[in-house]
């Protein structure tokens, strides 16, 4: 599109509004003057009386017409549905005004009355319908549940049909009106009771309005429609001039037109869809993809924001710095809505670039605050707890900035708050140093880090959730795996909140540590049977049961039994010549024992026949030999011996707490 | 594994510091065989023994068959894990353990 046409697009989009608000004005005034003129030259000349009214229809179906297909042009009418039932009033007021062109070109002409009771029959019906369309309006745009406008809708919807049948009886019975023997409209005089219903649907509109939390453009778009037409029945005392009382409803939908349809009201369209699409840009932003890692069989880890409102100020992040170590971070930013959002994502991104750059939680935080406060002049700020897990060993390095206690769970015990060193939150002072602090974790062990939104949820007696509750709804699932222990906290503060509006971010990580991989390719060696090879021996054991949980006495029992085996099978399996021995690991029953084969190619030897020592003797009948063997089987939580291809096969299985 | 000898007349005591396996064992022996004439007190202080296996526990068995006849022999200072490896082998019945 050249530059010229974009001019001309963007000169015509500035225009409309302004048309109409300019056709407005001069409709209005020509509507005055007009009643003016009624007032004071037509009021008795029936043709300039009919003339008048002739004209104003036609202006108005021409309006109607107009606003119409604006209405249509606008592309939210299509999905926006509480507006159909005004687009619907347009057309059927459109519908009364050609019905009042007909009826007043025949107006004079008695041989015409048949014809004109029946159009101005339909037209009294036309305004039942469009009164009962304004009710479904309102309905639409108040959205109110309560039982009094249920019981409103109810009535108005049961009151249309008598309504409109008073009307159809006008055809054979004067109720409303009828045609004099000059054949001009007159009015009965008895009250008309049709009016009753245009008059019920504005007052239960107006109590709908008054109980009703809508914003104030929706308000004056309804008041404008009953308001006015209303003035026009008080001004012309109860005797509605068709004119009068055409103009009032012309002047009232334009004016709903222009409350429901300006430029305002549709960049407040445009500004909420936007933050729609915000809502779901921040949320692409955060890690969403979950499971990750499933590759890695050492941790387990899941995380979760909900945001206050459309986009929110809380942030969580985590990912692989390199094969052996996790950073996570957990943030929150004083505050809510777009402005936490966009400095929340600073802050996230800041953060992650530092983390990346092979540096402690402490130094992170210290160099990101830098930056941060380098360009903070609306001098917002965040916490942040950042941990960097050493996957292989569990060593958990943090560093706190003003953020809420982690909470840890070590195996066996319960989960406890972890009250670490707190430095400033981050954006507050440029030069703020923060302190790593480090912690082991084990197999077995979680971690959970949140925002205050958990512990600050309040209920309807304005109670907090508070740590303690937390607490407790993480130990009452100990066993949960980090989705479900975000699940059940989550349900916890809703349970509390009890229906009460949630008033800030609610954001949690949980992360579950498994012991570092064991290499499966590992864990087999074969070597000289030789007995200088012991030590390479005892720490390649060493080794496999690193980042096992074991006992002491246990792990000095396991290296006994090594020794004393693969000791025999170096001293006698190939004696005098030399030979190997296959050394194969396992961890089995859960890594809580270890499963040891040794396989040899020597002479056939069953240690499980060779006869113990006698362990009571007295130190001089003592043996010297066959204590090696003995403190093996003793040692051992299971022993067995197979000779099959040439092979002696040793087993052991050994619990290692 | 380091041996540290403390002599005073015809009483040593003996203090192990580290691993006695089978390879540190040999070297044990010797210096055990070694002090062994003419002493009539053997204290092994074994607070820095952080192993034993069965080569090492030949040892003790043989100097106690010596010092028997000799005069006294002492075992102080044993961590409670040794402690259960002497108990599981029988080493407790004639061990004079402290």
């Amino acid at each position: 599109m050249g530059e010229k046409a974009t001019k001309l697009k963007q000169t015509t989009n500035k225009l409309a509004p302004g048309f109409i608000i300019a056709g407005f004005v001069l409709l209005v005034s020509f509507c005055l003057s007009s009643i003016v003129m009624i007032a004071y030259v037509a009021y008795s000349n029936v043709e300039g009386f009919a003339a008048l009214n002739i004209g104003m229809a036609i202006l108005g179906v021409l309006i109607c017409a107009t606003l119409y297909f604006n209405c249509m042009r606008e592309s939210r009418v299509k999905t926006d549905y509480s507006t159909r039932p005004f687009v619907i009033m347009i057309f059927v007021v459109a519908c009364s005004f050609i019905a009042v062109i007909f009826f007043w070109c025949m107006q004079g002409m008695p041989q015409f009355e048949y014809e004109m009771v029946i159009i101005g029959t339909l037209k009294n019906i036309f305004e039942i319908v469009t009164s009962y369309f304004f009710w479904r309006y309102v309905r639409n745009i108040l959205r109110s549940e309560s039982k009094m406008a249920l019981r409103f809708d109810l009535f108005a919807k049961i009151l249309f049909w008598p309504s409109v049948l008073y009307a159809f009886i006008n055809i054979f019975v004067p109720t409303i009106f009828y045609i004099d023997s000059d054949g001009l409209y007159r009015l009965v005089e008895f009250p008309d009771l049709s009016d009753i219903y245009t008059i019920y649907i504005s007052v239960i509109s107006i109590i709908c309005l008054i109980k009703s939390k809508t914003n104030a453009r929706q308000k004056a778009a309804i008041l404008a429609f009953i308001i006015i037409p209303a003035l026009n029945y008080v001004i012309s005392l109860g005797k509605t001039l068709v004119v009068f009382q055409s103009a009032a409803t012309l002047i009232a939908i334009i004016v709903m037109y222009c409350f429901l349809f300006s430029e305002q009201s549709t960049k407040l369209e445009v500004r909420e869809n936007e933050l729609d699409m915000a809502t779901d840009i921040q949320r692409a932003m955060l890690p969403n993809n979950f499971p990750y890692f499933t590759k890695r069989n050492e941790f387990d880890i899941y995380a979760s924001m909900e945001a206050a409102r459309e986009v929110g100020g809380d942030f969580f992040d985590f990912y692989l710095l390199d094969d052996d170590h996790l950073c996570m971070a957990v943030g929150d930013v004083a505050g809510k809505g777009v402005p936490a959002a966009l400095f929340m994502v600073s802050s996230k991104t800041n953060i992650a670039r530092f983390a990346k750059t092979n540096m402690t939680p402490a130094k992170i935080l210290t160099l990101a605050n830098k930056e941060i406060c380098s360009h903070n002049e609306k001098m917002l700020f965040v916490s942040v707890w950042l941990g960097i897990l050493e996957i292989s060993t569990g060593r958990l390095v943090c560093a706190n900035a003003g953020h809420e206690y982690p909470a840890i769970m070590m195996p066996g015990e319960g989960f406890e708050v972890y009250k670490d060193t707190h430095g400033t939150v981050i954006g507050a002072m440029e030069d703020s140093e923060y302190m790593d602090y480090e912690i082991k974790l084990k197999k077995g062990s979680k971690v959970f880090i949140y925002t205050d939104g958990v512990v600050e949820a309040t209920n309807k007696k304005k109670e907090l959730f508070g740590q303690q509750k937390m607490i407790s709804t993480l130990n009452n699932s100990i066993k949960s795996k980090p989705k479900e222990v975000l699940e059940n906290v989550r349900k916890a503060v809703d349970i509390f909140a009890d229906g009460e509006e949630q008033s800030d971010d609610i954001t949690m990580l949980c992360l579950e540590y498994y012991g570092a991989k064991i290499d499966d390719k590992d864990l087999d060696i074969t070597l000289e049977a030789d007995v200088s090879m012991l030590h390479e021996v005892e720490s390649s054991i060493r080794r496999k049961i690193e980042n096992v949980e074991c006992s002491e006495p246990a792990i000095m029992e396991l290296e006994i039994v090594v020794e004393e085996i693969f000791v025999n099978i170096a001293s006698y399996a190939y004696a005098p010549y030399k030979g190997n021995v296959t050394i194969k690991t396992e961890l089995v029953n859960n890594n809580e024992s270890i499963r040891i084969q040794f396989i040899d190619s020597g002479r056939q030897y069953n240690p499980l026949v060779s006869e113990d020592p006698d362990i009571s003797a007295s130190v001089e009948d003592r043996a010297i030999g066959g204590l090696g063997i003995f403190m093996t089987k003793k040692l051992v939580d299971d022993i067995s011996y197979e000779y099959k291809n040439m092979q002696n096969i040793l087993t052991i299985v050994k619990k290692l707490t | 594994m380091t041996i540290e000898k403390k002599k005073d007349g015809t009483s040593l005591t003996i203090i192990l510091k580290g691993r006695l396996d089978t390879l540190a064992a040999p070297a044990f022996e010797e210096e055990v065989k070694k002090a062994l004439p003419d002493l009539t007190e053997l204290v092994f202080d074994l607070s820095e023994l952080e192993y034993v296996s069965s080569s090492g526990l030949r040892v003790f068995l043989m100097a106690q068959k010596t010092m028997k006849d000799q005069g006294n022999m002492t075992v102080k200072n044993v961590s409670s894990s040794i402690y259960d490896i002497m108990e599981v082998t029988g080493f407790t019945n004639f061990l004079n353990i402290e």
